[in-house]
């Protein structure tokens, strides 16, 4: 479960890059976070796993603020970034178990899931190269793996399905919906609105820092008074706005 | 095509220059080119001396052309060596490359944009070897206007002929070899090279210098006809007699003819360069990658090996230090220096027997009165501390991080471990450096044990220091924003800034030892306690005050 409450952040002067958002996620949700480019997406995610300072407000992640209690707000979530090119230098292999170790993994579990998770999504070859010669898929798919290793409970994923190609897309969609089924929490945000469509239990979609809607699709169809593809329907939100 | 050629010339500049971009980078960038030329003023001293004492000789013998000759054979040389690893990373390994490929421009366009770039760093050595022999020759000949002028002209000319060649020999291996495939692997071998021939150079330079008051055997070893260093030199190369010929003779006819000479060959160079590019460079340039990916697969038993769980602690310095390893410039950098620089610093020293005699001699005087001063182990804690402030690891350890910083934001690691983590490899590395240090002397200077081990006890607390200020520095400041990892710590003034720190406390040490005049247990008790409550209360300030500025870090 992941609590967004009154937060605002702005890097300089008096533009705010979120202003006073307020978004709870729940647990056995999958939600969607969708918004144009620069509309505050990237700033709330990375307000959320503590890379960045709220000004004003509290996020909490199971119950912990990420910026009273970092550490245990840390341990819960697992967090794919936007750009997968880090640590480069180092084997797909080396990263898997530097992860493991700073998340605690036990030597059996870890090994374990990363054999079954570098075969499913058909790195386990490549797991001895370093990531430099990785692909931008590839490097998207270790740090996945990555993520996954520790097991967390909420997953936060900025745009995860770039870069990935159609198989290991549909096993990530397919984990996302089952980890959401077993009661946990998938939070992630994507420009793919289709995939948002069929996938999300509920969206936030977030436009110049502001929330201009929270909910499911019904929901928004009711409040719309249409009976539109989601993609219509965030084009005129958005649009409202300019 | 010219008006393309000129427009990529210029992009190239900026782009590798970085011109312009906040004053407060300018001002680093000042600081620098500062330290650069103070560092060289004695290499250029030197070298305008030499040649203004072998001028007199070789003038006596009617050859004095001699030191032109040998003087524009011998940078040519050097452009030619420096050339080979500017053209390489320059026409290939540099990340424009990708960049420029998909333009519809010509391969003569592209190379002769990178050429002209490289031709404008050449200036830089070149006219380090060149004007001072230029100046002094024309100053003791009495020559007139029309020489600087022609100096100028050939200063401007003569990195052409040898690049071209470095050029071509390059091309022609990248066409047709695998030699430098792998990036990192050639950036890694070229440094080592580079840092080899730097202390040949270094060592031949003290050789010379340290003969140059036996004019005799100076003028035996010119005088001695063919096999002389300096024909062979202008043997090598040459197109450098026409220039230096037209330099002798500059007022007269055969000067403007040998002139236009080496203009017209070096011209004609150029274009055999733009015609060969035309034809080598794409097909040698396309396909080249940073690494190559031939791990093989892992086996059951390996990944039962690696994936045993470590301490997250350990697991984070085990991760700087493979980064440092295998980054080349971290690596040439940050490791490689740490046990390189402290043998090229000695080699003067060494190099005159001497030095080493009269060290020894005091030290041994010092041993049979039997009461050593103190000051001995403060110049020895002095210098260890100096050399231990050499590698910058922990003072670009947040700046190497660059735009991934935000990963130890968001990983469950407390920033106390992170620091201790950052904090290892700098230490281990430091202290690996500084037993290498003492070893060296304890061979060259056989000391008694005890001040074998004073001095490993006190090099220890002096490369915590040197480690504690430097990742302190880089908190305070850390170089987050660059694009290759050559800015993170060529560019990155905290290396200076805990050089200079170190330094300080180096001389303070020296200092206090000295004007107390003190007895050698009195000064090292003295090092090392106060030494040990200056590294604690560092390391406590880093641990809070440094993760305060951690947290308040924001990309």
């Amino acid at each position: 479960m992941i609590e967004i409450i009154n937060v605002s952040k702005s890097y300089t002067g008096d533009i705010k890059a979120v202003d006073n958002l307020n978004l709870t996620v729940n647990d056995g949700e999958i939600f969607g976070f969708l918004g144009p480019n620069g509309a505050g997406k990237t700033t709330t995610i990375k307000m959320i796993t503590g890379i960045l300072n709220p000004d004003e407000g509290s996020i909490k992640v199971n119950g912990f603020d990420i910026t009273k209690r970092p550490l245990e707000a840390k341990r819960q979530f697992g967090f794919v970034p936007d750009n997968p090119n880090m640590f480069l230098r180092l084997k797909g292999i080396e990263y898997l178990n530097f992860m493991g170790d700073i998340y605690n993994v036990p030597s059996d579990i870890r090994k374990e899931r990363i054999q079954s998770l570098s075969k499913k999504f058909g790195m386990f070859k490549a797991l001895n190269n370093k990531i430099q010669s990785y692909s931008h898929g590839m490097r998207q798919k270790i740090v996945l793996i990555g993520v996954l290793l520790h097991d967390p409970y909420v997953w936060i994923m900025d745009e995860p399905m770039t870069g990935l190609d159609p198989k290991s897309s549909f096993i990530l969609k397919e984990m996302m919906r089952r980890h959401a089924d077993d009661n946990k929490t998938v939070f992630f945000s994507t420009h793919v609105l289709e995939v948002a469509e069929r996938l999300c239990d509920r969206v936030g979609i977030i436009n110049k820092g502001r929330l201009l809607f929270c909910g499911s699709l019904d929901e928004m169809r009711a409040r719309m008074d249409k009976d539109q593809s989601l993609e219509k329907m965030f084009l005129e939100l958005t649009e409202d706005e300019e | 095509m010219k008006s393309n050629l000129l427009t990529l010339t210029r992009v190239l500049l900026k782009n590798g220059i970085n011109l312009g971009a906040g004053s407060k980078k300018r001002s680093s960038r000042l600081g620098f080119t500062a330290v650069l030329v103070i560092c060289f003023i004695p290499l250029i001293s030197m070298l305008a001396g030499f040649v203004s004492s072998i001028y007199d000789v070789l003038a006596d013998l009617g050859q004095d052309g001699l030191i032109l000759t040998s003087g524009i054979g011998m940078s040519a040389l050097v452009i030619f060596v420096f050339g080979i690893f500017y053209v390489i990373n320059i026409f290939y390994f540099s990340e424009d490359v990708e960049n420029l490929l998909y333009l519809p421009l010509k391969p003569s366009q592209i190379l002769g944009a990178k050429f002209t770039v490289v031709t404008l760093y050449e200036y830089i050595t070149s006219g380090m070897i060149l004007w001072p022999i230029f100046i002094v020759f024309g100053m003791k000949s009495g020559a007139g206007p029309l020489y600087y002028i022609y100096a100028a002209l050939i200063f401007l000319l003569v990195p052409v002929i040898p690049l071209t060649a470095a050029s071509i020999i390059i091309m022609v291996i990248m066409r047709f070899t695998n030699l430098f495939r792998n990036k990192d692997m050639f950036k890694m071998m070229g440094g080592i090279l580079a840092l080899a021939f730097g202390l040949g150079l270094n060592a031949a330079i003290q050789w010379v210098v340290a003969r140059q008051t036996d004019l005799n055997q100076l003028q035996r070893l010119l005088a001695g006809g063919e096999n002389s260093l300096m024909t062979i030199t202008s043997r090598m190369s040459p197109v450098s007699t026409w220039a230096a010929k037209s330099l002798v003779d500059s007022h007269t006819l055969a000067g403007v003819l040998n002139l236009l000479l080496f203009i017209g060959v070096s011209v004609l160079a150029f274009f055999i360069f733009l015609y060969l590019a035309e034809k080598l460079y794409f097909k040698g340039v396309i396909g080249l990658s940073q690494t190559s990916a031939k791990g093989a697969v892992l086996t059951g038993r390996q990944l039962e090996r690696v994936s045993a769980e470590k301490s997250p602690v350990r697991s984070y310095a085990l991760k700087e230090l493979r980064i440092l390893l295998r980054t080349p410039v971290y690596f040439l950098n940050c490791i490689l220096v740490n046990f390189i620089l402290p043998v090229l610093l000695l080699i003067p020293m060494l190099s005159r027997q001497q030095g080493i005699e009269g060290l020894q001699g005091a030290l041994d005087g010092y041993l049979r009165g039997g009461r050593v001063p103190g000051m001995v182990l403060g110049i020895i804690f002095g210098a260890l501390m100096f050399f231990g402030s050499l590698n910058g690891i922990t003072s670009t350890a947040i700046s190497r991080e660059g735009h991934g910083m935000f990963v130890n934001k968001y990983i469950p690691l407390s920033y106390r471990r992170q620091i201790l983590g950052k904090l290892i490899p700098g230490v281990v590395m430091g202290g690996a450096g500084m037993i290498v240090l003492v070893s060296i002397a304890t061979a060259v200077f056989k000391p008694p044990a005890h001040l074998v081990a004073m001095a490993i006890i006190l090099g220890i607390l002096a490369v915590l220091f040197s480690s504690l200020v430097g990742l302190l520095l880089d908190i305070k400041n850390p170089k987050l924003n660059w694009d290759s990892e050559q800015q993170a710590v060529k560019q990155n003034l905290n290396v200076l800034l805990n050089m200079v720190i170190c330094i300080l406390a180096a001389g303070a040490a020296i200092f206090v030892t000295y004007i107390s005049n003190m007895g050698l247990w009195t000064a090292f008790a003295a090092l090392l306690i106060g030494f040990i409550i200056i590294d604690v209360l560092l390391y406590r300030l880093l641990m809070t005050r440094g993760v305060k500025l951690i947290i308040q870090l924001e990309d």
